[in-house]
């Protein structure tokens, strides 16, 4: 049985690591603004029909819907971003690894502590912004943010932090087998990201490619919670939506431990 | 005129003190201490021409820190330096045509190409046309042996093998002085020797005036005449190796071999001991009172054999960094 | 005056040598050009949502017609193939080489350090993802558009197209010069690429005060709003005149910036 104050420390560290690059943090969530101004810039152009009227609902959205996924989305897509899969890559190159292969407490374990820990301290500051951004939202459009749909929210935003590490702990794991990976990592953050439904919602890409996108577990990062925020899903589709979540949730977990296993087969017989 | 002129060189550095623990994390969120370091205090000292000079000192000594202001790297906090006649932090151009610098356990050579391609961006970088730099590349060649390594990978050199290519990138345009930055740290027994061979032939076949520092005392010992000792920010002595034991040469080591064993307190009363083990003993005596101390021990001890030795360069020079001994 | 002509002429040169070391050291890397070309691949694919969601839509933008918005995303993918391939690597890496010291050793040579440390190293797979995908969006809708595939015309573009990327470049680099101060280029960097990212649509879509600010104030719309206005034959006088200017100022304002930053690297560190 692993020891939970081992857990507990690489949290603590997680915390720690976010509050030294505090800077870098800042500097993201301003990475943010340039987006939902485009976004924001282009959805106005579209929806503006020439009479002055918001014009009808585009993709299933109406002019303040969309708005309002545009901030809401790009401030969760900030927040459930990874990095720690360049440090997974490097304690594979570095050797690093081989103190977790002898410690009791897993390397698994240890990057999601050390996820939670720094995405907590991110989340503090990450969820009063998203605070202000909700209050702008309310006073412009009229748009209401009840319990229900922030308690809602915070279950969805848990499953999707869950989700994206899970998917990057697997993406990092590459890094058993490809010696150079920083593109790779950048390249799969930018599909799952648009895939994600952080651009633009998923209705954008049609009756064809539309729902395959949204059965896939992207879907769970960014968009649903979301929808959860802004109200778009609610009651009996929150609790589908989750529990499907939850099962993509398995599946990946599942896959992250056999692509571990069988890299850390080659790891120990080949070296970094 | 002096080649390198050093006066009164100081550098501070102002940092943040480091939390330890959450809540001084967090702490330091709303407010940080700073404070100020001395890492070189008021430092003097001339090179001539041609002179291999070691700068030797402990970890953070300011040894790298006076080398980087020396080379145009930092500016210093005030004094004054001249290199070659210019002041270096003004990094003129002709000044940068005409020195160079190798930091150990850096590398300037392109780690997935031959170091062949490197020593070519090298000669664009130093405007050298194609007879001069051939020249110069087939001297150094012979003179480090490292023909059959041109074409190889560097990141497929061993560590000594890389270092010695590093230096010979940076002599390509033959500089007038060279400044090597703990050239042998990291590197085993075998190429740190190497590399002391290779800094030896350089000096000798051009003439190139050499700054080296390290904390390895052998790479001083066997590269330079003169040494400066340098310790937490301030020589300590600058002169020749061999007066440092001079200046502390007011000691000797004495080695007593028993011939059967002899109680401790009895060897003890003598004065001096540094160790006993078994049957031999180790005094360090004052150089006065060598013969008297010799002659007691002969004669009232069962002495099979004794030594009189040098004070060790290394036990001189750590004395020196505590601050005891003679005059620098 | 021959001084600088023969500095001038040194550094091509090196760059010259530096341009080949990148193509030999990234052969090496086969996993990192295959990798490198799909990262490049998903901004472009990016590049194109953007374009394809405003058709999709059925409603138009700012009155642009498809195939002009064809050249527009052309010329803007044209112009990252610059940026990404040329110096964008460069700049992420900033933080980094200031770090493990190969800043300082850069330091010590005859050569410009700006030009060092800002293009050293260029990505060749990159460019040519982007060049010959931009460059066959721009001249597929150019040639849908009638008379506007001329000779003079296209020369004018590459010229306000270099003079994009020479913005883009300052754009960098003077949020840069903070970076001998802080922990990490690359969140700094991440703001110069939003700058880029403002051009994923025309300019014409960010109303007056927008395009106002986006063109003299922080000039980001001349890397890619310009050159496909002037291919487009929709472009102003003034703006003429700016993009010229622009990026002759711009230059100057990052070589200043530059120099401070470099200023405080040396004096003030630990």
């Amino acid at each position: 049985m692993p020891d939970r104050g081992k857990y507990a420390a690489a949290f603590s560290l997680g915390i720690r690591s976010a509050l030294e690059y505090r800077a870098n943090f800042l500097f993201s969530i301003l990475g943010a603004v340039s987006p939902v101004v485009i976004q924001t810039a282009l959805w106005t152009c579209l929806y503006d029909t020439g009479s002055g009227a918001s014009g009808d609902a585009l993709f299933g959205y109406s002019y303040r819907q969309m708005l309002g996924y545009v901030i809401v989305a790009n401030l969760v897509s900030r927040l459930v971003r990874t990095g720690f899969e360049y440090d997974v890559n490097s304690d594979i190159r570095s050797g690093g690894l081989d103190r977790f292969l002898v410690k009791p407490i897993g390397y698994f374990g240890f990057r999601m502590a050390h996820f939670a820990g720094s995405k907590s301290a991110e989340g503090v500051f990450l969820g009063a912004v998203l605070a202000a951004a909700l209050a702008v939202l309310s006073a412009f459009s009229g748009a209401s943010f009840g319990a229900a749909a922030i308690l809602g929210f915070v279950a969805a935003l848990a499953l999707a932090l869950l989700l994206n590490f899970l998917i990057f702990w697997c993406v990092g794991l590459l890094g058993f087998w490809l010696t150079e990976i920083g593109f790779l990592f950048e390249a799969v953050r930018i599909v799952a990201i648009t895939a994600s439904g952080g651009i633009f919602p998923l209705t954008v890409f049609g009756p064809a490619l539309g729902p395959i996108l949204q059965a896939l577990p992207f879907r769970y990062t960014i968009q649903f919670p979301t929808e959860v925020l802004c109200g778009r899903v609610a009651g009996a589709d929150l609790a589908r939506g989750l529990g499907l979540g939850a099962l993509w949730a398995a599946a990946l977990l599942a896959l992250g431990q056999a692509i571990w296993a069988a890299g850390v087969k080659r790891f120990v017989a080949v070296g970094s | 005129m002096p080649i390198i002129e050093v006066s009164r060189l100081s550098r501070d550095f102002s940092y943040y003190e480091k939390a330890e623990g959450l809540s001084a994390s967090l702490r330091n969120l709303v407010r940080r201490k700073a404070l100020v370091r001395h890492a070189v205090s008021g430092v003097s000292f001339s090179i001539e021409k041609g002179e291999v000079v070691g700068f030797l000192g402990p970890n953070g000594a300011g040894k790298t820190t006076t080398l980087k202001m020396l080379s145009g790297i930092m500016h210093p906090s005030s004094g004054e330096a001249r290199v070659l006649g210019f002041a270096p932090w003004q990094r003129k151009k002709d000044f940068r045509m005409r020195i160079s610098i190798v930091m150990g356990q850096r590398s300037q050579l392109w780690p997935d190409l031959p170091a062949l391609e490197s020593f070519n961006l090298n000669r664009a970088i130093y405007e050298l046309d194609r007879r001069d730099y051939e020249r110069s590349l087939g001297e150094l060649v012979e003179l480090f042996g490292i023909r059959d390594l041109l074409q190889v990978q560097v990141r497929r050199l061993s560590l000594g093998e890389r270092m010695k290519m590093e230096i010979a990138a940076a002599l390509l345009h033959r500089p007038e002085v060279l400044f090597l930055d703990e050239p042998t740290i990291g590197l085993d027994l075998l190429s740190q020797r190497a590399i002391r061979e290779t800094v030896r032939s350089l000096n000798e076949g051009r003439g190139t005036t050499v700054m080296l520092t390290s904390h390895y005392l052998s790479d001083i010992e066997e590269l330079c005449e003169r040494a400066i000792l340098i310790n937490r920010g301030a020589i300590v002595y600058d002169g020749e190796l061999a007066g440092i034991n001079a200046s502390l040469a007011d000691r000797k080591v004495v080695k007593l071999q028993f011939s059967e064993p002899v109680v401790r307190e009895k060897v003890e009363a003598y004065g001096g001991l540094r160790s006993l083990e078994g049957l031999e003993a180790t005094f360090h005596v004052d150089r006065s009172a060598v013969r008297d101390f010799s002659r007691r021990v002969l004669g009232e001890l069962p002495v099979a054999d004794l030594t009189i030795e040098e004070v060790p360069l290394e036990e001189g020079i750590a004395r020196l960094y505590r601050g005891e001994g003679g005059d620098a | 005056m021959p001084t600088i002509l023969r500095e001038v002429r040194k550094h091509f040169r090196v760059y010259a040598v530096l341009l080949r070391m990148n193509l030999m050291s990234q052969m090496e890397y086969r996993a990192n050009f295959v990798t490198g070309f799909l990262m490049e691949l998903g901004y472009l694919a990016v590049k194109i949502l953007y374009v394809v969601v405003a058709f999709s839509s059925g409603r138009s933008v700012a009155g642009l017609s498809p195939d002009e918005m064809l050249v527009f995303v052309g010329v803007f993918v044209t112009s990252t193939a610059f940026y990404a391939g040329i110096y964008m690597t460069n700049f992420f890496q900033l933080s980094a080489i200031v770090k493990d010291g190969s800043f300082d050793t850069l330091m010590t040579k005859p050569v410009s350090l700006q030009f060092l440390a800002t293009l050293r190293r260029n990505d060749p797979a990159i460019f040519l993802v982007d060049f010959l995908a931009g460059s066959a969006m721009t001249i597929v809708g150019l040639s849908r558009l009638p008379g506007l595939l001329e000779a003079w015309r296209l020369l004018g573009y590459v010229f306000f197209l270099v003079c994009g990327a020479a913005v883009g470049y300052s754009l960098y680099l003077i949020p840069q010069a903070l970076v001998f101060k802080l922990i990490d280029a690359r969140a700094i960097a991440g703001i110069s690429d939003s700058f880029w990212d403002f051009n994923n649509v025309p300019m014409v879509v960010y109303g007056k005060v927008g395009q106002a600010i986006g063109t003299y104030a922080i000039p980001m719309f001349l890397i890619a709003s310009f050159p496909s206005l002037f291919a487009l034959g929709r472009i102003g006088g003034a703006q003429l005149v700016w993009g010229g200017l622009a990026p002759v100022i711009f230059i100057a304002i990052s070589r200043i910036a530059w120099k401070r930053g470099l200023k405080a690297y040396t004096s003030a560190t630990g």
